[in-house]
């Protein structure tokens, strides 16, 4: 079985492995600042994956609830921005957090009903409340603009999408590892592993599993708000896209749901794999993605990181030494 | 509150699965600072009333009392830190989590908790040594250990959350002799150190030996209440138990 617990032992390792990911973060301050086109682009969309992978983690990956619909959040976001800057003339950046305070408040709403529901329940229920709210951004024609969608004011914003993204991506990463190491990354392995043994020994699970779900749900919400001024048009099905879950669920999945690092390798590796197969194959790039989940889910169930980590220690049991784990 | 008087009260409890009656107006007392054994045949409701008093199920009828406040009903994890802790029969670890963290667990969550977790760790270790779990088996996860190490581990977090009476489940179940020795010793140790113990039991002789009075259940309903001497002579128990034979408590 795969070491996902909050192993003490490993807690040094996980310090050092964080700031090597601080120090990445940091360097990718820089390339805006000599290129402008595509590669920004590029990583700009990497690091929303990314953002929206890590979120999905910390109550999917930490609490085993998982959540399918988690692309609603992305939706309440985007729309909350759409609405506020076309409707009431909001900055964008303000609007960017109101959209997670909005799926926030939305998924604390949502999560006292769809939490109590468990397994492959929750999954499909989640998914089923997602697709709702698509249908009722497609028919409230006065607010969200219908099947026509909202177009926001011009920005030729790439920059400021980059870094935005970038600090969301920092922000929710940060967040996830405050949590394990808390008393509610306890709480939520321990839901995991077993709820109703969790409430025996004095958790409150209802509590700890909507705070997780909020608390993903607000930085999903930003990473839309975010995507939704950038590309200064959004629609039901552009906003409400189950194929981001299904990129949110893969890039854990394949990194190492549960872990800090998983999502952020897995999204990096997944994202550009997306970008190059949909460039080269447009058609069946779905069909890839899909057949990617059900090989990881078979080969690496516990994910990358822990395959590194493996790796790694027998590297150093027949001599080879590697001066820091991953 | 002075030892003798009654900590824990069942009341009339009734609890049905369907059609099955699994308790059928039950009540007895459980005395502070007792060790009070709890037995009967296989399926005759012993589990059902553990987890209706923590809080695992609500009953049809009757009532629990802790200290003479009424918890029936109450959220498990209420239960909990209300100063109940127990221990599952099969065991139920959080099974990807090191040993060390299942403690864990119930040091930052259970009555005793507290917001530093550095203390909550050391209060854990110590536990660990107190049920006598093997050193090197600390950071092994749950889901590895053996059943005597498990059984181990169970006592070890329940008592994490600092109960004032702990329900064990069958702590001695599938252990053999030896091991049973050494859990038997353990539980006298934790009601020596000032807890009420309610420990439920197969194996007859340690039973005998460990509790100073016997509830016994058949059936879901009580047949009979007293000292192990008592039970063992009791003809109702002796049919509950269908030829099985019980030991007397040896002099
Ligand atoms: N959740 C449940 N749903 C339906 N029936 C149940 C449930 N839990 C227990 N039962 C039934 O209730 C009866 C009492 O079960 P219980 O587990 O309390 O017995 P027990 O005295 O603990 O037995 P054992 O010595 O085998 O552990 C049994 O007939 C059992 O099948
Ligand atoms: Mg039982």
């Amino acid at each position: 079985m795969p070491k996902l617990g909050l192993a003490v032992g490993r807690e040094g390792a996980m310090k050092r492995s964080l700031m090597l990911i601080a120090l990445a973060l940091t360097l990718f301050l820089i390339p805006p600042i000599v290129e402008k086109g595509y590669y920004i682009n590029l990583l700009a969309i990497i690091f929303m994956y990314t953002a929206l992978a890590q979120s999905w983690n910390i109550i999917s990956g930490y609490s085993g609830y998982w959540s399918f619909g988690h692309y609603m959040f992305f939706g309440i976001g985007a729309y909350a921005v759409g609405i506020l800057v076309t409707k009431l003339s909001f900055d964008a950046y303000l609007a960017s957090v109101l959209g997670g305070l909005a799926s926030f408040l939305a998924a604390v709403f949502l999560g006292l009903i769809l939490l109590r529901i468990k397994g492959p329940y929750f999954a499909i229920s989640s998914l089923v409340m997602a697709e709702i709210l698509k249908v009722i951004a497609i028919n409230e024609e006065w607010l969200t603009g219908g099947g026509n969608g909202l177009i926001l004011p011009p920005r030729y914003a790439l920059r400021e999408f980059y870094y935005a993204i970038l600090l969301t991506l920092l922000a929710v990463t940060a967040i996830a590892y405050a949590i394990k190491r808390s008393s509610m990354g306890y709480a939520l392995f321990a839901i995991r592993d077993d709820e109703t043994a969790a409430e025996t020994y004095g958790i409150n699970s209802t509590k700890y599993k909507i705070l997780a779900f909020a608390i993903s749900a607000f930085f999903a919400g930003v990473a839309g708000g975010c995507f939704a001024w950038f590309v200064t048009y959004i629609d039901p099905y552009s906003a409400f896209d189950s194929t981001l879950a299904l990129m949110m669920i893969v890039s854990a999945v394949f990194g190492g749901i549960g872990t800090v690092m998983g999502p952020i390798i897995g999204g990096f590796v997944f994202t550009l794999l997306m970008e190059v197969l949909w460039v080269s194959f447009p058609y069946v790039y779905l069909i890839i993605l899909g057949a990617s989940l059900i090989l990881v889910m078979r080969f690496i169930p516990d994910g990358i990181v822990e395959r590194l980590v493996q790796i790694v220690q027998l590297m150093g049991k027949v001599g080879i030494k590697i001066p820091a784990r991953i | 509150m002075a030892l003798g008087e009654v900590h824990l009260r069942i009341e009339n409890v009734t609890k049905r699965f369907g059609g099955l009656v699994a308790l059928k107006d039950v009540s007895f007392a459980l005395n502070k600072g007792e060790l009070l054994g709890l037995i009967g045949p296989n399926g005759s409701g012993k589990t059902t009333l553990i987890n209706v008093i923590t809080g695992i199920y609500r009953p049809d009828g009757g009532r629990v009392l802790l200290n003479g406040g009424e918890i029936t009903g109450l959220k498990p994890y209420k239960i909990c830190r209300m100063g109940i802790g127990r221990t599952y029969q099969i065991p139920r670890l959080f099974s990807a989590m090191t040993a060390l963290d299942n403690v864990v667990v119930g040091a930052i969550f259970g009555k005793g908790r507290k917001a530093d977790l550095g203390e909550m760790r050391r209060k854990a270790a110590e536990l660990l040594d107190f049920v006598d779990f093997p050193k090197l088996r600390r950071e092994e996860l749950a889901g590895k250990l053996t059943l005597m190490e498990s059984k181990k581990l169970e006592l070890a977090r329940a008592l994490a959350t600092d109960p004032e009476i702990l329900l064990a489940d069958e702590p001695l179940g599938g252990l053999n002799p030896v091991e049973i020795d050494e859990a038997v010793e353990l539980i006298r140790k934790i009601r020596d150190s000032g807890k009420t113990v309610l420990i439920i039991e197969h194996v007859m002789r340690a039973i005998m030996k460990l509790a100073e009075r016997i509830v016994v259940l058949s059936h879901g309903a009580k047949i009979a209440e007293g000292e192990p001497r008592e039970i063992a002579n009791d003809e109702k128990v002796i049919e509950a138990y269908l030829g099985e034979r019980i030991y007397a408590p040896s002099q």
